[in-house]
């Protein structure tokens, strides 16, 4: 667990460093808001019912931008290597840089969230599942984003192939979330808890087929 | 596995080598397939009745009619689509346990072909689907809309294999998202499931049809046909896969040994004391 | 026959799918084949 941390750590070491998260993917995330706003109406309660999906949506988005950038870290200068070599077993590193990832997402989806917020006039009436599915989905889409990332980061057609990949895996997270935060913003009559079973299911089967998944990965990059 | 590959050379009798996929096998099966295929076709239009039965009301009849002999292509190819992609998981599963090509280009084979089926369930499903349930595409549906996020997954998967790349690596980062696919779907299903609690698709078309003896007996021959056609497709796209690893690593020996061939020509001298690598 | 249309395009669809998948397989096994050596093509038969 301590090897883990200490990968998370480099991780998000070099992410405070770049500022890439901070000048870029932020900002992207932004833009999408805006934009699925403008796609919608400019209709009030048009936009706060449809607030949730809008809101994973971007975040998805967003992922699949921070998950190229956690692998392009690694593929650098063949820092994947020197991480094998240290001795760090793969599901250890595999947990440190989903980890990191996690922790950047949750970082983007506060800002996200207080932009929803302004800009959808969403009300967050149940804050503690809004937080407790929030975190379940992340921590499903850094294990998703981590073990699918490293599938395509040798080739040269990552960009394009990383999103065909991983946006069917995010499917179910969308549609639970989407589910999770209606409950919790009150646009959607359903059970929230529920879904944040589900979410939490899907957190729990990527990140033990990740950990397990990632050893003979890496083998194959070295 | 002799099915897929044949004989082994060494046991070849000598004779001139065909520059094609097909086999005594192949042949067979390809044959029993056109056949199977034209008594699917009788079967389906001429001996089997339109899906009909007194209503409710007095003199109304209701069910799907004639639509209904959409089914004798859409629930074969459903049925197969499934287990081609299961298989394909299962392969991929096999490979990373015990790493051999064969595992890997079976993967390839079975993945390809349940796209293919794939797309034809869910084609033929939408064209049933207009004037039965009145609507090409249902959102509420759990079958329909989880078999189109696997037809997505699976052709990612496919993408991720037509990336060119060195062949032991590209096994394994297929073989994980082969499997993948797998862990998925049970996911999918339950979301979509959940999401939408209502659906219209029958419990199983087997009950919902009331079935007339000839009604079931097409259907289960289409679930045989499609099956010959499967193996057929499968056999010839495993062997398509073999030479495609062949013809690679010929093309990189050919390579190789025209390289060696130019320094060797242009330092005449080195080459022979045997002191280079 | 009721939904004739449908039924014709849902068979004619299926058929021209998997009729033009299987000709492509034939069509690269013949291509493919001639850039690998014979002994390397295991099922081929003497009677062919």
């Amino acid at each position: 667990m301590r090897e883990a941390l200490l990968v998370a750590a480099k991780d998000l070491r070099i992410e405070m460093r770049s500022r890439v998260l901070l000048f870029q993917v932020a900002p992207f995330a932004v833009a999408t808001l805006v934009l699925l706003g403008f796609a919608l109406d400019a209709d009030r309660s048009a936009l706060r019912n449809f607030s949730p999906g809008l809101f994973w949506v971007a975040v998805l988005l967003t992922a699949l931008l921070a998950a190229q950038r956690s692998v392009a870290v690694e593929h650098a200068g063949r820092a994947a290597d020197a991480l094998l070599l240290s001795g760090v077993g793969p599901a250890r590193i595999f947990a440190g840089k989903a980890l990191a990832l996690a922790a950047q997402l949750a970082a983007l989806e506060v800002g996200l969230g207080v932009a929803m917020v302004v800009l959808y006039d969403a009300r967050i009436e149940h804050f503690g599942l809004a937080v407790a599915s929030a975190a379940a989905a992340t921590v499903g889409i850094a294990a998703a984003g981590t073990l699918y990332g490293v599938l395509a980061a040798p080739m040269g057609v990552r960009e394009t192939l990383l999103p065909v990949m991983l946006l069917p895996v995010f499917a179910p997270v969308l549609i639970g979330a989407t589910r999770a935060f209606g409950d919790a913003l009150g646009t959607a009559a359903t059970n929230g808890w529920a879904w944040f079973g589900l979410l939490g299911l899907f957190a729990l089967v990527y990140a033990v087929f990740g950990a397990l998944a990632y050893g003979p990965l890496l083998e194959a990059e070295a | 596995m002799s099915i897929l590959l044949g004989r082994s050379p060494d046991r070849q009798p000598p004779g001139a080598a065909p520059a094609h996929t097909g086999s005594r096998t192949t042949r067979l099966l390809g044959g029993l397939a056109l056949a199977g295929l034209v008594g699917l076709g009788l079967c389906a239009f001429v001996f089997s009745p339109a899906d009909s039965r007194p209503g409710p009301e007095a003199g109304a009849r209701i069910g799907q009619f004639d639509a209904v002999r959409l089914m004798y292509v859409h629930v074969p190819a459903a049925i197969w689509t499934y287990a081609a992609l299961g298989a394909c998981a299962l392969a991929s599963a096999v490979y990373l346990w015990h790493r051999g090509a064969w595992w890997d280009r079976l993967a390839h084979a079975c993945a390809e072909i349940g796209v293919v089926l794939c797309a034809v369930t869910l084609l033929t499903g939408m064209i049933w689907g207009r004037p039965v349930w009145g609507t090409w595409w249902e959102w509420g549906d759990v079958r329909l809309v989880t078999t189109l996020v696997l037809f997505l997954a699976y052709a990612g998967y496919l993408a991720l294999r037509s990336v060119p790349g060195a062949p032991e690596a590209r096994a394994r980062r297929s073989a994980v998202l082969g499997l993948g696919g797998a862990v998925l779907i049970p996911i999918v299903n339950r979301s979509v499931e959940w999401w939408e609690n209502r659906t219209l698709h029958q419990q199983s078309t087997l009950e919902e049809l009331r079935i007339e003896d000839l009604t079931l007996f097409t259907l289960v021959l289409g679930i045989f046909v499609m099956g010959a056609v499967v193996l057929w497709l499968a056999v010839h796209r495993f062997r398509v896969a073999w030479l495609e690893a062949e013809a690679e690593s010929a093309g990189l020996q050919a390579a190789l040994a025209e390289r060696r061939a130019e320094a060797a020509a242009a330092e005449p001298g080195a080459g022979a004391g045997g002191s280079g690598p | 026959m009721t939904h004739a249309g449908y039924i014709a395009a849902g068979w004619s669809i299926s058929a021209a799918l998997l009729a033009g998948y299987a000709a492509m397989i034939l069509l690269r096994g013949r291509r493919l084949s001639g850039r690998v050596p014979p002994r390397r093509r295991r099922w081929m038969t003497a009677e062919d």
